[in-house]
């Protein structure tokens, strides 16, 4: 086994490391960057908890090796809110609609929405539940998940 | 969980010379969706990885003459945006978009969902119905084989262990032509199809049917045609009463097997009633729909 | 008391921020210097005799730091909740119950190292023919999975009311259904985790998700011997756990590997192992019959219910005492004879998950009286409104209370909130069908009869900068406890959100609060937390009082100052007070202790109703739930979205429940051992349209009238898309879940095309 060398930019950051090629970007975010915030909930691509965006696009970043990564532009959730502490408006809007409970799933879906919403500022009902159907979440039912992202399309011009 | 060394080789010649060297270990990662979870659980242990997610000759979808080349590299998520695709091959589209989830169809390669071969792959039966034939690349050059021939059982191929799968062609449908893909599975995302299906409908200025294609997936050791049910309807109006006798018979030759999703009577009181809903979308004025969710 | 601050408001979760922007740190986001990873070897067979451990090769593997058989472990090597039955490891020699036995264990420098030397442990079992059903486990001469519990007998409830030969005697229709519920699975997102380490002063601290600190603490002694005073168990903000991280889970085996390791050990499962492991809701086949009158005065019910307890005791006996009582739901009925059997196997375990047995019985209950309804050709809530509970009823249970009856307000709104019934467009192959249903959901009101473990504690600090730390025992699962805490402390002190503190899930630093179940920490929690503040209040007034030369009793803690009533300029800053309590030397740390004026058999009870309104495709067993409305009894809405959150979150799991999830096992092995296989709702399953809905008849005794409200909504929502399904179509359904192929069958042998 040969350990490649590879820069991992992460949420506008360069990361110069030295990698086992079967580690998963989910390990290495997680383990080697400390950025703990992507959850591991079954590390097989279908739960959605791991959720992170590759060049804005969501992915499982429990099913993407770190080493495909190289190159990318990866965004997690700590690079979500800016640098100053002021979150992001989903971010405000889940907490302002009790869109979090246990809190688990919600990195990941919040990353899905963020991606829905560049994409279609203005989604519809459906189209907001397509984007998060690869999101599973256990406590909400995702009511108030999608009631939080209609608020926010609907604030936007 | 073991090591592997990762290659992203340049070209196909790279690629083909990797493999040789790597003998029988070595696996070609493309989306990854699959690969990973057999390697992290045991059920694959390679030993050097081949990424072809770049690879120039596996990714484009070009219309060429008569036909649609997708490169096996192509992700869901590409074959779900592209106009080339919904035109001339609807069914793939709408396969496409029901696959899974958004994270998934980002990484989830076309190659990867045929290579796979499992026998509820989503992808499957609209290549199916469409006649679709695979590239094989191989030392000893290229050959062409249709995927009816490509598909042995489930998780069995007849690509050989230093061959890989580079493009899939389809015939395009024909404007006269409609097609169309159904699924159904336990949710209405993230589900693995209990039974997936897609038919292809050519039916002439007569009214009568010139050309009909039926596969159906996740009830046989492989996708599969619908023979029966087609031949019934060749030469045939597509009468309600025609289309669902078709219908029982594509229930009659299916060969499903009952597991943890569904009972095998069950997959074929789902196949029998799919079918003849397919059939009926498929008659109906106004075409086919290109996507939407069906279950 | 002032009232309404900050109690009813939408206020947002406290904890809210830190997990949207992911700074929430759960058990598996800890690191902690020199820390190791633990690898539990499960059993892959569900019965084996384990005949030879071979660790050598495993003992000599690079990073390996401690490889673990039941030989290393000191104390009794048995723990468990009821009965301390289970063993850590599986002695050479002995047999293993399920696949969720462990056999050993390691610990190693790397979570991949601890991998490869756990997969390098060989194991030499003897196969043993597993017990796969209750039915099978309750034949004479099978083998018993344990030897004192004879005909595999787990636990045996029964509950005798009237007489039930008389009851049905005097019926004019009896109706009789057998109902079949599968094995749900808690499904969180957030897998079994957590670390341990053993400090220099010989203090084992376990920090992981859990639903019960002390019951934690409680079984590593049980199983270690490791002294209680040297026991510390934290909780950290729970990833979702619905009853199945009530138990023990991975905690003894933590503390085990720190001990014997002597390093800081991280143990996190896998989601196949976690599926493996956690107890999960009882399968069970329900036995039902009802006896009623011309009129539809229902005059008798017997039931029968058989479970799988899975190979432990665990929650078994409590769910199904729930399950029992559960049969006979808000309704009166004179006569009843119900039993409750739960039955060892070789397959998954089972116990707590959300609604504890009672989601089980309401199908039996709610789908057998609309096959009443049919029998006697009336109304299905004609029916149900005939045999309410009436205001000043007891209920018809073992479960005593005595909660303000609300049934006819729940109709009401219910009503209003479904509108008319939609109709199927012409020539469609679709069919409507609608239907409500009650339930009458218990909670814990402090008097959970089980001896020693009742009683709630809560303690409050008030710092001598103004600030208020609270502690509570209980634990946040993502339910909002320590939001609502922290509002009854804001609300009690006058003082904004952000002063105050809420530590919960320490078996240290809180005073012994017990189990995070029931739906009893906002009630439990609540009244002892308002026994704390109100004397601390007093401390203040009456410093405050002193202070300003005027009455304690004029006084009012208000918008961060004492103040006195109708006078503004007489106010001194809240902070200004607590410095002068500090400053005399006054308590500033006070202790609530609530438990309920009766000591046995006392809950709280409420009442719930769901509607739905379903589409069925006949041509195809496509299920549309066009419309889905609850409506529940909270006492007191505390937090509204939090509130609601419980009322969509549990409708959905029931949902689940309903039409797709089902656990299966074959030969005691997992069939669904993954997301993939074991499916559950996903954000395109939901009904078109949802209604939530509280009413608010408050509860005598419960913190500002609320109730209990976290398992609600689960019970009576699967038995209402049930009864919608079986409706729209004029079929009976027996069996769960159920899916399109199940529709499908059912239309092909009613001829309904």
């Amino acid at each position: 086994m040969t350990r490649q060398s590879l820069v991992l930019t992460v949420n506008g950051k360069n990361h110069a490391l030295d990698l086992a090629p079967h580690r998963s970007l989910l390990d290495v975010l997680r383990d080697e960057l400390g950025l703990t915030g992507t959850k591991k909930g079954c590390d097989a691509g279908d739960c959605g908890a791991c959720t992170v965006l590759l060049d804005g696009a969501p992915v499982n970043a429990c099913l993407v090796l770190a080493v495909q990564a190289g190159g990318q532009e990866i965004t997690t959730i700590e690079g979500v809110s800016s640098s100053d502490g002021q979150l992001h408006p989903l971010q405000e809007a889940f907490i302002e609609h009790g869109a979090v409970q246990c809190g688990f799933c919600t990195p990941g879906a919040v990353l899905s929405l963020i991606a829905l919403l560049r994409e279609t500022p203005r989604p519809t009902r459906a189209e907001i539940q397509e984007a998060l159907a690869g999101n599973l979440c256990r406590c909400t039912g995702y009511v108030q998940i999608i009631d939080a992202v209609k608020s926010v399309a609907d604030s936007s011009k | 969980m073991v090591y592997f060394d990762y290659v992203k080789p340049p070209t196909l010649e790279h690629l083909l010379e990797g493999l040789r060297q790597a003998r029988f270990e070595g696996a070609v990662l493309a989306g990854g969706t699959d690969l990973h979870v057999k390697i992290r659980s045991g059920v694959a242990c390679p030993r050097v990885v081949f990424d072809i997610s770049d690879l120039a000759p596996c990714r484009g979808i070009v219309e060429q003459g008569n036909h649609l080349r997708l490169g096996a590299a192509v992700r869901m998520s590409e074959i779900v945006a592209s106009a080339a695709v919904r035109r001339k091959a609807p069914a793939l589209a709408a396969a496409a978009l029901q696959m899974s989830s958004r994270q998934i169809r980002n990484r989830a390669t076309l190659g990867g969902n045929i290579v796979t071969a499992s026998p509820a792959a989503d992808a499957v039966p609209p290549l199916l119905a469409a006649d679709a034939t695979l590239v094989l690349l191989g030392a000893d050059g290229t050959r062409e084989v249709p995927l009816a021939e490509f598909l042995t059982g489930p998780g069995k191929t007849c690509l050989g262990k230093s061959e890989v799968l580079t493009e899939v062609v389809i015939p395009s449908q024909g404007p006269g032509c409609r097609s169309h893909f159904v699924k159904v599975g336990r949710r209405k995302a993230q589900a693995i199809s209990i039974i997936n299906l897609a038919g292809r409908i050519d039916i002439g200025q007569d009214g009568l049917v010139r050309d009909v294609g039926i596969a159906l997936g996740a009830v046989a050791p492989t996708a599969m045609r619908a023979r029966q049910a087609e031949k019934a309807l060749i030469g045939r109006a597509p009468s309600a009463k025609n289309l669902a006798e078709a219908a029982a018979l594509a229930a009659e030759e299916c060969r499903p097997i009952s597991d943890v999703r569904a009972t095998g009577s069950g997959r074929r009181l789902l196949v029998e009633a799919w079918t003849l809903r397919l059939l009926h979308l498929l008659c109906e004025t106004g075409g086919a729909r290109s996507g939407g969710r069906n279950s | 008391m002032t009232h309404g601050n900050v109690i009813g408001k939408g206020v947002p979760r406290v904890d809210a921020r830190g997990k949207v922007t992911g700074q929430t740190k759960y058990a598996a986001d800890i690191r902690l210097p020199g820390m190791h990873y633990g690898k539990i070897v499960f059993s892959p067979h569900p019965r084996a005799r384990v005949l030879e451990i071979d660790c050598r090769a495993a003992e000599s593997m690079p990073g390996v730091r401690k490889v673990i058989t039941a030989r290393n472990l000191p104390g009794s090597n048995r723990y468990g909740y009821d009965v301390a039955h289970r063993p850590v490891l599986v002695p050479e020699g002995e047999e293993t119950r399920y696949i969720g036995d462990a056999v050993a264990m390691v610990v190693a420098s790397s979570e991949e190292l601890a991998d490869r030397a756990a997969a390098a442990i060989a194991v030499r079992y003897e196969l043993l023919a597993p017990l796969t059903s209750p039915r099978q486990a309750m034949e004479p001469g099978a083998y018993l999975v344990h030897a004192e519990a004879a005909g595999n007998r787990c636990c045996l409830r029964e509950f005798v009311h009237g007489d039930v030969a008389v009851g049905f005697q005097t019926s004019e229709v009896v109706v009789e259904q057998t109902y079949f519920t599968p094995r749900q699975e808690q499904a969180f997102l957030e897998p079994e985790s957590g670390v341990a380490y053993q400090d220099d002063s010989g203090v084992l601290h376990v920090i992981s998700c859990l639903q019960d600190p002390y019951g934690v603490a409680e079984d590593i002694h049980l199983a270690l011997a490791i002294p209680k005073s040297r026991i510390h168990v934290k909780g950290t903000p729970v990833g979702g756990g619905f009853g199945g991280k009530l138990n023990t889970t991975i905690q003894v085996h933590l503390a085990a590997m720190a001990c014997l390791a002597e390093v800081p050990v991280m143990l996190v499962l896998d989601r196949e192992e976690s599926f493996a492991f956690h107890p999960k809701r009882h399968p069970t086949e329900i036995r039902l019959k009802l006896g009623a009158g011309r009129d539809g005065t229902i005059h008798a019910l017997e039931g029968d219910v058989i479970a799988d307890a899975g190979p432990y005791s665990g929650r078994s006996p409590e769910v199904l005492g729930l399950t029992m009582s559960a049969l006979m739901g808000p309704y009166r009925i004179p006569n009843v004879l119900t039993r409750a059997e739960g039955i060892y196997t070789n397959n998954l375990d089972s116990g707590a998950f959300r609604g504890f047995g009672a989601p089980q019985a309401a199908i039996a209950r709610e789908c057998l009286l609309d096959k009443l309804a049919r029998a006697l050709a009336m109304d299905p809530l004609e029916l149900r409104r005939r045999n309410f509970l009436r205001p000043g009823d007891r209920p018809t249970s073992p479960m005593l209370g005595d909660s303000p009856v609300s049934l006819e307000l729940l109709t009401e709104r219910i009503v209003e909130k479904l509108g008319p019934k939609p109709s199927a467009p012409k020539n469609s192959t679709k069919r409507i069908g609608r239907s409500i249903c009650f339930d009458m959901p218990v909670f814990d009101v402090g008097a959970i009869p089980v001896l020693g473990k009742s009683g709630v504690g809560a303690a409050v600090e008030v710092h001598s900068d103004g600030s208020v730390s609270v502690y509570a025992g209980g634990t946040e699962l993502g339910q909002g406890v320590t939001t609502v805490l922290a509002q009854m402390a804001a609300e009690q002190f006058g003082l904004p959100m952000d002063r105050i503190r809420v530590e919960m899930s320490d078996n240290w630093t809180c005073p012994r609060a017990g189990r995070t179940s029931a739906s009893r920490l906002t009630f439990g929690l609540g009244n002892a937390l308002l026994l704390a503040t109100g004397r601390l209040r007093q401390t203040l007034l009456v410093r405050a009082g002193k202070m300003l030369e005027i009455a304690a009793e004029d006084l009012v803690l208000e918008g961060s100052e004492v103040r006195l009533v109708g006078v503004p300029a007489k106010a001194l800053a809240f902070a200004e007070v607590a410095w002068m309590c500090s400053d005399r030397g006054d308590n500033l740390r006070e202790e609530g202790w609530f438990r309920s004026a009766e000591d046995r058999y006392m809950y709280g009870h409420t009442f719930m109703a769901a509607a739905a309104d379903v589409a069925v495709d006949i041509a195809t067993g496509e299920i549309e739930i066009l419309k889905l409305a609850n409506v529940l009894d909270m006492g007191r809405v505390l937090n509204p979205a939090m509130a609601f959150g419980q009322l969509y979150g549990g409708a959905i799991q029931a949902l689940g429940y309903g039409l797709m999830e089902n656990m299966v096992t074959v030969d005691g092995q997992s069939k669904t051992p993954s997301f993939a296989e074991y499916v559950i709702p996903s954000a395109l399953d939901i009904p078109e349209e949802f209604v939530a809905e509280g009413v608010e008849t408050p509860y005598p005794t419960g913190p500002f009238g609320a109730k209990g409200i976290g398992e609600a909504a689960l019970n009576c929502t699967t038995p209402t898309l049930l009864n919608a399904i079986a409706d729209a179509l004029g079929v009976e359904i027996t069996a769960v879940p159920i899916g399109q192929e199940h529709i499908l069958a059912a239309v092909r042998n009613q001829k309904l095309m």
